[in-house]
């Protein structure tokens, strides 16, 4: 595997543990939600742009608190309702729902009615704004029981305001709003993800200069900003194969960086 | 992947657009620059008229009728004839061998160290373009006041040689306005450059470089213009941006120069 190669592999967008970088806001708002896990509370909005580390957090808080909680983790969003109903039979009855069979959905609120007291679970549900309006609104019928809890991940966009409002302005406990990386975010975060797959020369050669541009390109959005990195290297890769004089390995090329965000379409020539 | 050549097609064309951005607007900005200057000189020096000329005022003499100027590397003509009031004078020298499209024959014996009252001279303009003229003879805190008060003091600092230049320069410039031809910009740039005329030449040099940014000839004399006229820095980092670009050799070699204060 090549020198950029591993380089690259430290920017693939997906949501690992492995390459979770702590940062100031990330660690502000995991600990405000998991704060909020000790309270009664029914419904928790999550929300922030694409890209602000909303999935990650879930999936942090949901890998810490497995074994203490009954939690559940929705990483993808369901979009119809049989769909859903199998995953909350499975979820409630801890069952797989038996092929053929049909549930009507007050079967499950009078089910919770009966283990109220003896249960509390709480579902993370992650891109919900996808869901149709009808299953959110069975979700707020299903968290007045109060023995099931929601932690719902939202884009910050208009879909926000029919989620937090129209269904759920009474039952929402709190909100946590998860904001793009500041300038010495951004390069703690850069730093870290190229330092957790033990790349120290790149990480050292990454200057204030190019963190600069970074920040400028990218508004401090974590996934715009894997997604320049990730060119970058991709870059890097082409020219070690055919033009190595194009670049030197004791500086970062800003001249890939800009090429990346050609690339990528975050600068328009 | 991506086509790497298109995008470094595209980077090369971005980095155009960024370059250019930061000289145009060190052009406006010098142009504004040079406007304020002159309407504040000009506003400045009016009321101080009076002071002008006595502060210039030296020896005094009585003969000449006809004054000349004089330039202390031998290239000044004599352009002024002088009306004698015994006045005090501005002390004023003229050369005589290339004096003579313009001194009164009846004067030549006296105009090897003629003393003028340059504020009554009487002006003959030598046979060359006014651009081509400058004011020469006078202290340089006093030169400007001097320039402005009798602008028409002209004296040639050229030989036929350079009218020569003027006028291929004047061909080369029609030429460049009727077909734009970078070549065109570009050998104006040169000439101006070696002229020392370096906000001509760098002129000429955004010029080709806005028909043309592929020719580093012109970026170089752009960078070479700019850091003569005190932009250094300017210089330095357009050259690098270039360099970036191109890893040219010449650029590197220039930028070196630039960087460590080295003539070029």
């Amino acid at each position: 595997m090549s020198y950029f190669d591993i380089a690259k592999e430290c920017f693939i967008d997906e949501i690992n543990l492995d390459s979770y970088v702590e940062l100031p806001g990330s660690v502000m708002a995991y600990e405000e939600l998991e704060m909020a896990f000790e309270k009664p509370f029914k419904l928790m909005l999550l929300y922030g742009e694409p890209g602000t580390g909303k999935s990650l957090l879930l999936k942090k808080i949901y890998e810490k608190k497995k074994y203490q909680k009954e939690i559940h983790f929705v990483d993808s969003p369901i979009l119809n309702e049989e769909e859903f109903f199998r995953k909350l039979f499975a979820i409630l009855i801890q069952k797989p729902m038996p092929k053929n069979n049909k549930v009507d959905f007050n079967t499950f609120v009078e089910f919770c009615k009966v283990i109220k007291g003896q249960r509390e679970i709480i579902i993370l549900l992650d891109e919900a704004q996808l869901y149709p309006k009808k299953i959110l609104e069975e979700i707020r019928v299903l968290s007045d029981t109060g023995v099931v809890r929601f932690v719902i991940a939202v884009h910050k966009t208009t879909d926000e305001d029919v989620i937090a409002k129209s269904h759920f302005q009474t039952r929402i406990w709190g909100s946590i709003e998860l904001k793009n990386a500041t300038k010495d975010e951004l390069k703690t975060y850069i730093h870290q993800r190229l330092l957790k797959f033990n790349q120290f020369e790149i990480a050292n050669q990454i200057k204030q200069k190019n963190i600069d541009f970074i920040y400028k390109i990218t508004n401090g959005n974590f996934r715009a900003c894997s997604k320049l990195m990730y060119t970058t290297f991709e870059i890097y890769q082409y020219y070690e194969k055919n033009d190595p004089s194009q670049f030197t390995r004791d500086k970062f090329s800003q001249k890939f960086l800009e090429m990346a965000a050609i690339a990528t379409g975050a600068i328009d020539v | 992947m991506y086509d790497i050549p298109e995008l470094e097609k595209k980077w090369r064309k971005y980095k155009r657009k960024k370059i250019q951005k930061p000289i145009i607007i060190a052009s406006i900005v010098a142009v504004l620059g040079v406007g304020v200057g002159v309407i504040v000189s000009t506003y400045l020096n009016k009321p101080n008229d009076k002071v002008a000329t006595d502060n210039t005022k030296a020896e005094t003499t009585k003969k000449p009728s006809t004054a000349t100027v004089s330039n202390s590397n031998d290239k000044a003509i004599v352009i002024t004839r002088v009306q004698n009031n015994g006045n005090p004078l501005v002390n004023v020298k003229a050369t005589k061998a290339q004096a003579s499209n313009s001194i009164n024959p009846e004067q030549e014996d006296a105009q090897s160290a003629n003393n003028i009252d340059i504020s009554k001279a009487e002006i003959v303009k030598p046979n060359v373009p006014d651009d081509e003229i400058r004011v020469i003879g006078f202290d340089s805190k006093e030169k400007n006041k001097i320039k402005k008060k009798y602008e028409d003091v002209l004296i040639p600092k050229q030989s036929k040689q350079d009218i020569e230049v003027s006028e291929k320069i004047a061909e080369i410039e029609e030429r460049f306005k009727t077909y734009q031809d970078p070549k065109d910009s570009l050998k104006l740039a040169k000439i101006y450059y070696k002229k020392g005329d370096y906000k001509k030449a760098e002129s000429w040099a955004v010029s080709t470089n806005n028909i043309d940014g592929d020719i580093e000839e012109s970026w170089l004399i752009f960078a070479k213009s700019r850091a003569k006229q005190g932009f250094r820095k300017d210089a330095i980092k357009v050259l690098q941006s270039y360099y970036d670009e191109t890893n040219s050799p010449k650029a590197k070699a220039l930028l070196v120069k630039l960087r460590f204060g080295k003539p070029f």
